[in-house]
């Protein structure tokens, strides 16, 4: 072998050991330090965008969905000349430039400029290609029914978390679990695919539904122009199941700009405030009453005049009597003959039927926030009070509760529990949630009869409720009216009512039970004058809607098998 | 001797192929490697372009929501000439079920025993 070619071997060779060295330390020694640092500069940890669940009504209909929208954020110690980003963002995204610059002074490594703003706001600011600026694509939540149902659906914060109703009360169904996806990337820095569908929340499904809501928000816009009054609350419910068909409260509010509302508008008036409820109230006496077999429709009861003293005080009739039955002392609202009636039921019993109707404790509705009202028990009881308690005064309701004391007579004595959602699906429509109807008797079938036809009489032409009275159905219910109390002057108000009216219909099959509340009206008071005739349009318009059809109609029906069929042929075919 | 050389023969054949089947197989593998990358690359892409369609159906979708919405149906409705019905004039017909009647090939409705007949 020649001297070159020793040299040239040994110098391939030499070579070649090299590589094998810094193979060696590469793959072996230094295997660790470099994956871990190659993992760095592949991998991207990211926060994968979650849907939050959509809301619907019992039809289906979207009443909160999802958008996509835009994020800006800033690493201020990245960026050059902060002046330049001030003036380009303030620009852009209409902000006063202090505001930006207040930001990017603050000192912190990260800070969010704009969130959840359009695509076409971030576009410019994305063409400037602006070091230190980041973009991020957000879920944001939209209603996009604005008002409607507001307080049932309650709304979201920035980060998608359920701050009131249904969206708090089901957060964790409607958000989906937040993944910390590592997405692979190029040292382009573009995305590989991780083959990961994106996670979505379950959705809920109402009880509510549009066509109804919508009439009983347009009724209680109505009413409260024509009374110019300060609040109002409607409550519609099937009295058998507890499902919430209806809730409108007013004043109202947009979830989709929730933070331009005063936090006393967002409140769910149906289910936070408590009210004296009035003569509302003398279905527990009533109820009581007949349950003990104390009284009976036709018991004749001495209303003297319309006049009755209690400790020191008189209590009167607003049409004074003389002696009634007690059907007539519930029809006409006498106080007078419902205290002579509670006086002989005594205050024990009539603690206990106000607690069986579930006065005093929140009904359980599945939205939060709920209040309980107020009902002392009998030992706290002053002289006054079986005086005040048995015509609705010195104890505190909620409408609902109202509502579904009256829903129990409806039903035929069952206390349902009221609920908002009805089912809570998977994505894929999956049912994972069915709401469990839960009631107890609380009357005999008996006395629901008897209440069902005492309040029906409420309605006819010597009630107090006549214009509450539907064309083809009967209506069964009770209006109340109570003065305000004036906590700075400690005594009742002398122009603030609170008129109401709670009734269903049709009175024998009812298919709605609702209740109108309407706060501080002027020009008026009564509740069979402010909330009767209000009651009237809205059952008046929901039985159109659910097709319920008129009493006082005879159907064209034949005795004949074969015309019968005939007949439904021709209907079947029609439709 | 012949028989000597014959093996070598075979030998470096064997060593050939067992060489090109290494070599291919090595090939093929970083094939594979760099078309799984290419396949990644396009799925990303079209993930791309998912989460515009995504992004769309979800404005499209709130625009439906605002468009169907009964308030604005009954302001159409009302421009339109159309107003809501008076209960009075309106008569619902009961759907009542037919009776049903045992045959033998099984359970039949009365009507459709009687129409449905050829």
């Amino acid at each position: 072998m020649t001297r070159r070619a020793v040299i040239l071997n040994t110098v391939i060779v030499g070579f070649f050991i090299v590589v094998l060295i810094r193979l060696f330390d590469l793959m072996i020694i230094n295997h660790g330090r470099l994956k871990a640092r190659a993992e760095v500069q592949h991998y991207k940890k990211e926060s994968k965008e979650v849907s939050r669940g959509l809301i619907l009504d019992k039809r289906g209909r979207e009443l909160a969905i999802n958008l996509d929208a835009e994020s800006i954020f800033c690493r201020p110690h990245e960026i050059g000349s902060p002046e330049r980003y001030v003036l380009a963002l303030s620009r852009f995204l209409d902000k006063r430039p202090e505001v930006i610059r207040a930001r990017l002074a603050s000192g912190k490594k990260f800070i969010w400029i704009e969130r959840g703003i359009s695509s076409e706001k971030v576009e410019p600011i994305k063409r400037m290609n602006l070091k230190g600026i980041g973009f991020v694509t957000e879920s944001r939540r939209y209603y996009p029914k604005a008002e409607l149902a507001a307080h049932v659906l309650g709304f979201v914060n920035i980060d998608q978390r359920g701050i009131e109703g249904v969206e708090l009360m089901y957060d964790s169904q409607l958000r989906a679990v937040l993944r910390n996806a590592s997405l692979l990337r190029d040292a382009n820095g573009r995305y590989l695919s991780d083959g990961l569908e994106e996670p979505k929340g379950n959705n809920v499904v109402l009880t509510i539904d549009e066509g109804l809501q919508y009439i009983s928000e347009k009724v209680l816009e109505n009413a409260m122009e024509r009374w110019k009054a300060g609040w109002g609350v409607i409550v519609m419910m099937d009295p058998y199941t507890g499902d919430i068909f209806s809730m409108a409260v007013r004043p109202a509010y947009d979830p989709n700009y929730f933070n331009k509302y005063d936090p006393s508008v967002r409140r769910n008036r149906a289910i936070t405030d408590s009210y004296e409820p009035g003569s509302t109230f003398k279905l527990i006496t009533a109820a009581g009453a007949l349950q003990e077999g104390i009284v009976s429709t036709d018991t004749k009861i001495d209303c003297q005049g319309g006049k009755i003293k209690i400790g020191s005080k008189i209590i009167e009739d607003v049409h004074p009597s003389g002696v009634l039955t007690f059907k007539e002392v519930i029809d006409r609202s006498s106080n007078v003959g419902t205290i002579k009636v509670a006086r002989m039921l005594g205050p024990h019993r009539l603690y206990h039927y106000a607690k069986l109707f579930g006065f005093g404790s929140k009904t359980g509705i599945d939205i939060p926030g709920e209040a309980s009202g107020y009902l002392k028990k009998p030992e706290s009881w002053s002289t006054l009070s079986m005086g005040a308690i048995p015509i609705g005064y010195e104890v505190a309701v909620t409408p609902l509760q109202v509502l579904r004391a009256y829903a129990a007579v409806a039903n035929g004595g069952w206390l349902v529990t009221p609920h908002v959602v009805s089912a809570v699906t998977a994505p894929d429509g999956t049912p994972i949630y069915r709401m469990k109807y839960s009631s107890q008797r609380i009357l005999s079938s008996r006395t629901a009869f008897i209440l069902k036809e005492i309040l029906t009489g409420t309605v006819m032409e010597n009630g107090t409720a006549r214009l509450a009275g539907v064309d083809g159905n009967t209506v069964a219910g009770k209006t109340g009216t109570t003065r305000l109390f004036d906590q700075r002057l400690k005594t009742y108000s002398k122009d603030r009512y609170v008129s109401s009216f709670v009734g269903f219909v049709p009175a024998s099959e009812p298919r709605i039970v609702a209740i109108v509340v309407i706060g501080e009206p002027k020009g008026g008071y009564y509740g069979g004058t402010v909330a009767a005739p209000v009651f009237k349009e809205l059952a008046d318009a929901t039985l159109a809607y659910l097709r319920v059809p008129r009493e006082d109609i005879n159907y064209l029906r034949t005795e004949t098998k074969n015309s019968t069929l005939l007949m439904q042929k021709v209907i079947y075919e029609a439709h | 001797m012949i028989y000597s050389r014959t093996r070598n023969v075979l030998k470096f054949y064997e060593w050939f192929l067992l060489l090109s089947v290494i070599i291919a197989g090595l090939f093929t593998i970083i094939w594979l490697r760099s078309a799984i990358t290419a396949l990644e690359y396009n799925i990303a892409k079209l993930e791309e372009t998912k989460v515009e369609l995504i992004k769309e159906r979800k404005e499209l979708l709130a625009e439906r929501a605002s468009l169907s919405s009964v308030k604005r149906i009954e302001g159409l409705a009302y421009q339109k000439g159309f107003s809501i019905p008076d209960r009075r004039y309106i008569h619902l017909k009961k759907r009542n079920e037919s009776p049903e009647v045992i045959t033998v090939s099984g359970t039949l409705k009365l009507d459709e025993l009687l129409f449905n007949r050829d």
